[in-house]
């Protein structure tokens, strides 16, 4: 799959009709609740969703290989951050589409 | 009268000054003695009584006795040798025997050593005959035990050098003579030249007019009881209300000269044949006369010694209360006095100005009438603790005044305890405080006005982070909301997860509403308060607003509570604000620390179990030793944008609170900065 840069998206567009249905859609975020709504919305357009606390928790759990379509990243969150995860995955050529989203986003 | 004019003051002797080393002005003293003593034998030969040897009274050896009294002892010498030349001369001019010249200069020489030296014994430093003690010994060593003894061997003497025939009668004569000179003309001296006059201020004239009036009393009296040819006894004691009025009203020496002038009248009458001693021959009647004065005199002069005694007891007291007073009224405002049931009162009255109680208002606890209701049960119960306990009350209340406004009072009583561990009565004193008190409401309010400004300007810092904070919860609804339309729309109706759904959005509302109430708390001008709060409480809430702030400075911050110093007194908004700077502070300390290491640890304790101590320990580069201090100054800052305010303030902070704000480098890395709050009591 082709690479693509990352960009800040709005957390209301994350269930772009673009993407394949049946794609398995990674979501690290470390607010609980906002993580829960936003698996829900994912959830709702009818995607699979696993989420993850931090980045630390994915990159652990996903050594294995397993390759999701697309991976919703918070900015900000304790320890690695969204943009810091994108440049790890970078650096183990593990590129997928990936969204960092800002939670400030939507207040602008 | 001659007067000896030896001026050397006894002190002299007694290392206070040093000693005067004026020889030209000890050869004029005692010129003077010389001088004095002579005179003195001219006026003793001219009071002598007709047809004997027997003078009314014999000057000189009290005026050498004087002199004794009044120069050191180590000078004696000098006037004992001095006058022995002039007593020579003066008795060679009276046609007196060489022989009885001697024994007489030997006697009189004696005597005045004698009494002298028994004076001095007991009596050291300044010689006034005002004091009952004193007077006792002046009368038994000078004018009864130094006369009867130098008589007897004197009189010997005389009979010996064939001068005088009878030895009884020669001592009986010398005894008295010398015992009413030594009487009279003393006293005087010792008033003139012994400092007794120059530490009354000048008199006033009426005490002139008053003098003046005695001296008339005494001789118009001395007239009636001494000068009439045919005597009348019962008008023997005329002169005595005016001799009593000289003992109460004046100066010993005073009465000295008025009992001189009665005894020279009487001398007068007798000696010209007239008045109730003229009745034998002329040596009997001169003794008869000088025993009657002297009987007379005695008990006057003593008299005279205690009323003298008496006022100078109550000059004493005089000033030592008018000090008290003057003392009091210099320091403090309003004075009280209370019986040992605390129920009388004696207020001073400023008190009455003030309240418009009158003293009978204020006893029986109607005092507390004139206190502020919030004051009066507080202040009853401190009063009757302090009369129950015998010990010190102090308190402060506020008073209503007339015009219906209130003034602060600081009040302090102690009780006057009697011999027996009673309490005798209570004396007190209220001080306004009421400038005190507005200065430091005045000042407080301008802590709290800075305090404010700074933690409206904190707030401004974090605003990103709250903002962030704030959208946490708003970007959950708003995705549940988006979800649960969806799940709505869908075919069947996913009805369990709408429910999940808007419980979340009510949580996360909550959570919302939570932040924006911290915010709002920290923004507020509320008013400095002290109340009891959970330190852990208000450590969380602090925590959980810069939650956000922390995540953007990779710091990761960890809480060690002791949960026995949580119950705390303080104000909760200027404590979260101290706490918030020091949290914020430590961020700032970290930023050149690696990501991984930034750690804080906020960490609570008892201190002495009386207070709760607080520490905020960063793991940055630490300060300076200088540093360790220059950071509470006011506009010290660190930072690119700081107002260098935050640090000055949480110490003001911490310090209104009665606490102690520090700062400490750590053994290994970073700074801990320390503060105290007290803890809420029975906390433990």
């Amino acid at each position: 799959m082709k690479p693509m840069n990352p960009i800040a998206m709005d957390k209301n567009t994350v269930s772009s009709p673009a993407l394949p249905a049946t794609a398995d859609v990674f979501l690290v975020e470390d607010d609980p609740s906002v993580r829960r709504a936003i698996a829900r919305l994912i959830k709702s357009a009818g995607h699979q969703v696993q989420t993850f606390a931090s980045a630390r928790e994915f990159l652990e759990m996903r050594a294995g290989g397993e390759e999701a379509a697309c991976l919703v990243l918070d900015v900000r969150m304790p320890g690695l951050s969204g943009p810091d995860l994108q440049r790890e995955l970078r650096i183990l050529d593990r590129s997928v589409p990936s969204f960092s989203s800002p939670a400030t986003a939507t207040s602008r | 009268l001659p007067q000896s004019a030896l001026l050397s003051p006894y002190e002299l002797d007694e290392e206070l000054h040093p000693p005067v080393s004026c020889p030209l002005q000890h050869v004029f003293y005692v010129l003077l003695v010389c001088a004095g003593y002579y005179g003195g034998a001219l006026i003793g030969q001219f009071l002598r009584f007709p047809d004997s040897h027997l003078s009314l009274i014999w000057p000189p050896t009290a005026i050498l006795l004087a002199a004794l009294l009044l120069a050191p002892p180590r000078q004696w010498w000098v006037f004992l040798l001095a006058v022995a030349p002039v007593h020579i001369v003066a008795q060679l001019n009276d046609a007196v025997p060489i022989l009885g010249i001697l024994s007489q200069l030997v006697g009189n020489c004696g005597q005045a050593l004698l009494a002298a030296i028994s004076v001095r014994y007991f009596v050291k430093g300044r010689l006034q005959l005002d004091s009952f003690r004193t007077l006792t010994v002046f009368v038994l060593g000078a004018v009864i035990l130094a006369p009867f003894l130098v008589s007897g061997i004197a009189a010997y003497l005389y009979v010996l050098s064939g001068w005088e025939y009878e030895y009884w009668y020669v001592w009986r004569a010398r005894v008295l003579s010398n015992a009413l000179s030594t009487l009279t003309i003393i006293p005087p001296i010792l008033m003139f030249f012994g400092g007794g006059l120059a530490k009354s201020s000048r008199p006033p004239t009426w005490r002139y007019v008053e003098l003046g009036l005695l001296v008339a009393g005494v001789i118009l009296a001395g007239y009636i009881a001494f000068g009439k040819q045919a005597a009348v006894p019962a008008l023997l004691y005329a002169p005595l209300p005016f001799l009593l009025l000289a003992a109460v009203r004046f100066e010993i020496g005073i009465l000295s000269l008025s009992l001189l002038l009665a005894a020279y009248l009487a001398f007068l009458s007798t000696s010209s044949g007239l008045g109730p001693f003229a009745t034998q021959s002329a040596a009997e009647n001169a003794l008869s006369l000088q025993l009657f004065l002297i009987t007379v005199f005695l008990p006057l002069m003593f008299l005279a010694a205690l009323s003298s005694e008496r006022r100078q007891r109550e000059n004493a007291l005089r000033d030592s209360e008018a000090r008290y007073r003057a003392l009091v009224m210099a320091s403090a405002n309003m004075v009280w006095r209370a019986n040992a049931e605390g129920e009388g009162f004696l207020v001073s009255p400023r008190w009455q100005e003030l309240t418009g109680q009158s003293e009978d208002d204020a006893s029986n606890f109607g005092w507390l009438s004139a206190l502020h209701p919030k004051d009066q049960e507080r202040s009853a119960q401190l009063w009757k603790q302090a009369m129950a306990q015998k010990r010190m009350y102090e308190n402060e209340f506020q008073v209503r005044t007339r015009d219906r406004s209130y003034r602060h009072f600081h009040v302090q009583a102690v009780p006057i305890i009697a011999p027996d561990g009673a309490v005798h009565e209570w004396i007190g004193a209220a001080i306004d405080i009421t400038q005190e008190k507005e200065i430091a409401l005045t000042v407080q309010r301008q802590r709290d006005e800075l305090a404010h400004i700074a933690r409206i300007n904190t707030i401004g810092e974090l605003a990103a982070s709250l903002a962030h904070e704030l959208n946490q919860p708003l970007t959950a609804i708003l995705s549940n909301a988006q979800a649960a339309q969806r799940f709505l729309a869908a075919d069947p109706t996913n009805l369990g997860e709408v429910r999940a759904i808007l419980r979340d959005i009510v949580d996360d509302d909550n959570r919302a509403g939570e932040v924006i109430r911290r915010v709002r708390d920290l923004v507020r001008k509320g008013n400095f308060e002290i109340v009891p709060l959970d330190l852990e409480t208000i450590l969380r809430d602090v925590v959980l607003l810069i939650h956000s702030d922390a995540i953007l400075h990779n710091v990761n911050i960890l809480l060690e509570v002791d949960p026995a110093a949580r119950k705390i007194y303080g104000d909760k908004v200027q404590l979260q604000q101290v706490l918030l700077n020091l949290l914020l502070n430590a961020f700032q300390a970290m930023k050149v620390c690696p990501l991984n290491e930034r750690q804080v640890t906020v960490k609570t304790e008892l201190q002495d179990g009386q207070k709760a101590i607080i520490a905020v320990r960063d793991c940055g580069e630490g300060l300076q030793d200088e540093q360790l201090e220059k950071i509470f100054q006011p506009f010290y800052t660190t930072k690119d944008n700081g107002l260098g305010l935050g640090l000055a303030i949480s110490r003001s902070i911490v310090e209104a609170h009665g606490g102690r704000l520090w700062a400490q480098n750590n053994p290994d890395r970073g700074t801990t900065i320390y503060f105290t709050v007290p803890l809420c009591e029975g906390a433990i």
